[in-house]
């Protein structure tokens, strides 16, 4: 009965000790896998105190919950969706399939999302080129047929032809809510977050949202090309990525960086180094019998074992945060990916944002506004005549706007 | 008595001492006599609460925080010897598991912040982490005195050790840095920024409610009365005493030391993370080897170099 017990045990343990340790591996989030690293090794902890190692079983709990906890912080400290929160929520919203909490990997293929009206695909045939579908809560979510927002799941209705607009009036169209300088719009409307009547803005900043809509109506001249080519069908099919494109959109949602291929060739490189050095060095209790010096032979082991894992996993540890710190770069432009990409999310991230984009280069004469009241424009710095803030340049507000907005996403969805 | 039941009537009396302490935090705020009843018509009002799961949070995660802070506190009073026999586990290491069990407490922490997946949690978050940082090792260094005082890590060993005096009594620093350790560990007044209502809308408990909230405020006032218990234990000889049996003097003890910090913090100001984290490294680490040296020498001359 104890044997069996204790084999029960060995094996539940181990189990969780190899599960947690792949679930380290394969999500997406840092701080889930931080915390999947941390009961990997207290499970490890727990088959220590089957071989009557308590010490070093406690040791082992003490050490690696505050080493992790500190990992945990450093990471979500590094990176711009340190929790694969937004990655999450888009499977979740878009019911992508794939196992449970543990894995965030998004498959190659984009779904076939349903589409339940039949009057949006004709509608979207006869107007191919204005083909550009958005979310009345997310206006930066821009499709090229119906469906739904992968934010807040609302069904798309289609967009007034920004490009059009651009085309019609293209000297000084730009218009902004008065409560929220980062709205820009090509024409007059409402304002989307506060439905306030839009106003035009003084500045003609180009905005990162006409920018995107540029670059998709591209795409959607293209698709509707493919679109009028193809038969109708009852579903729209949404662009399906090719590897290099879905790992292009990782990274540019900086779930994973362009260091990826290193860390792993490093990470490989190490474990087979790791697993080398412990099989290549003796075991002492191979040849021992059953004695009364069996657990201290037992400790022994553990002891020089656990030594060389322990700083080799510190070393790992280590090896990620300088390659996440040091060898980090900007990935290049890639305009194709960019325009095929069905979600927008690298230029709004930032990570993949180019340096000649026009949101983001310096402009020669600057306006400056107040970060709390937007309708305060002056052609230098000085300071707010309502709240006396010092006013900062218009062109950081409009720039901001891409992050803020993924910031929100992440942090207060329940703020729609 | 079997170890299982032992534990179990070791864990009530925690909580039942938990009870007292809100009992006493009412009375202190005023309450008068309605204090005797106010936590359980709180706790009877959580209870009837919906239990709230905030739209985008990491359910899984945001439903099993408490959890790990739970077991800590469970597993904690394992190694609480209310008396010679009233133990429910008496590992040789006890001390140190003690230490090692608190770290889930952090990160159940941790987890209700993060998981809720707003604003003020991740702050919360980090200030959480924060508190792991800064107790662990001014604690360590603070037990090492009875440790070495009384030759093991075994808490009914300690005990014992502290038959003719109390480590208090000769230990006056190591019983200074250990409070303030153990007020971080518990998350208690001045150290209680992650989840403080005035500082940051309930931090780490913003989004908290119904049971889940009571299942929080137990373990954070049970590990409170758990810090407190280990205290009585390394610094004011456990159960021992004339008269009363041993159970009832450690409770005696542990409600008593309860109520002199409770009353003694109560009206120092919050400590913002950067003023713990230099009252850690920079005071009480400096102080608790300033400790070890004082307890080595004096235990050379008060026992004699032989424990």
């Amino acid at each position: 009965m104890n044997a069996i017990l204790g084999w029960g045990l060995f094996l539940a343990l181990g189990g969780v000790t190899v599960w947690m340790a792949g679930g380290m591996l394969i999500t997406m989030s840092m701080y889930r896998a931080g915390l999947a690293l941390m009961a990997s090794f207290v499970a490890l902890a727990g088959l220590f105190v089957l071989l009557d190692a308590d010490l070093l079983a406690a040791i082992q709990v003490m050490m690696n919950i505050g080493g992790m906890m500190v990992m945990m912080l450093f990471m979500v400290m590094l990176m711009i969706d340190p929790g694969g929160e937004m990655m999450w929520d888009m499977k979740r919203k878009m019911h992508l399939p794939g196992p449970g909490a543990l894995s965030m990997s998004m498959p190659r293929h984009a779904p076939r999302l349903p589409v339940s009206a039949p009057t949006q695909p004709a509608k979207a045939l006869t107007t191919p080129v204005a083909a550009v579908w958005t979310c009345p809560m997310h206006p930066e979510i821009r499709r090229d047929g119906p469906g739904q927002c992968p934010i807040c799941s609302m069904d798309l209705v289609p967009a007034e032809d920004p490009a059009a607009a651009a085309a019609t009036t293209p000297a000084a169209a730009v218009w902004t809510c008065p409560m929220h300088p980062e709205i820009r719009r090509d024409g007059p409307g409402q304002c989307p977050i506060c439905g306030m009547d839009l106003v035009p803005a003084e500045d003609t900043a180009p905005s990162p949202a006409a920018d995107m809509h540029m670059g998709h109506t591209e795409g959607a001249a293209a698709n509707g090309a493919a679109h009028a080519a193809a038969p109708p069908a009852g579903d729209a099919p949404m662009t399906a990525l090719n590897p290099q494109q879905h790992y292009e959109m990782m990274a540019g949602m900086a779930m994973s960086t362009a260091q990826l291929p290193w860390a792993g060739v490093v990470g490989a490189g190490s474990a087979l180094a790791l697993i080398g050095l412990i099989l290549t060095t003796r075991w002492p209790v191979v040849t021992a019998g059953p004695t009364g010096d069996t657990t201290a032979a037992v400790g022994n082991l553990l002891l020089s074992r656990y030594m060389i894992a322990f700083e080799g996993a510190a070393f790992l540890i280590l090896a990620g945060i300088a390659g996440a710190v040091v060898f980090a770069t900007r990935l290049p432009r890639d305009q194709s990916v960019a325009a095929a990409a069905t979600i927008p999310a690298p230029a709004a991230s930032g990570f993949a944002a180019p340096p000649t984009d026009g949101a983001t280069a310096p402009q020669p004469a600057p306006v400056w506004t107040c970060p709390m009241h937007p309708a305060i424009r002056q052609d230098g710095p000085g300071q707010c005549p309502i709240c006396g803030m010092d006013l900062v340049p218009a062109e950081a507000a409009a720039a901001d706007t891409a992050p803020a907005h993924a910031g929100h996403t992440m942090g207060g969805r329940g703020g729609h | 008595m079997s170890g299982i039941s032992t534990a179990l009537l070791v864990l009530g009396a925690l909580l039942g001492a938990g009870y007292g302490i809100a009992v006493g935090e009412a009375a202190l705020r005023g309450a008068g006599p309605a204090a005797v009843w106010l936590p359980l018509a709180r706790a009877w009002s959580l209870l009837r609460q919906e239990d709230l799961v905030p739209r985008g949070a990491d359910f899984r995660l945001f439903r099993s925080a408490p959890l790990p802070a739970l077991v800590a506190v469970a597993l904690g009073a394992l190694v609480i010897p209310l008396g010679p026999d009233w133990i429910g586990f008496d590992p040789p290491i006890g001390v140190f598991y003690f230490i090692v069990v608190l770290g889930p407490f952090a990160v159940g922490m941790m987890n209700a912040g993060w998981s809720q997946n707003s604003k003020v949690g991740l702050f919360g978050t980090f200030r959480a982490a924060a508190h792991l940082i800064s107790y662990e090792v001014p604690l360590g260094f603070a037990i090492i005195g009875p440790v070495m005082a009384a030759g093991s890590l075994s808490t009914t060993r300690i005990v014992a050790a502290q038959a003719g005096l109390w480590y208090a009594v000769w230990q006056p620093l190591g019983l200074a840095i250990y409070l303030p350790a153990a007020l971080m560990v518990s998350f208690h007044h001045p150290f209680d920024i992650p989840q403080s209502g005035a500082e940051l809308a309930g931090g780490v408990f913003s989004e908290y409610s119904g049971v889940r909230l009571l299942l929080w405020r137990v373990a954070l006032d049970a590990m409170f009365v758990l810090l407190m218990a280990m205290g009585v234990v390394l610094f004011f000889g456990g159960g021992q005493g004339p008269l009363l049996p041993a159970p009832l003097w450690f409770l005696l003890k542990t409600a008593g030391l309860s109520a002199a910090v409770s009353i003694g913090t109560r009206f120092w100001p919050r400590l913002r993370q950067d003023q713990m984290l230099t009252l850690a490294w920079k005071v009480l680490l400096p102080a608790s080897l300033l400790n070890v040296a004082l307890v080595g020498i004096l235990t050379l001359i008060l026992i004699g170099g032989s424990p």
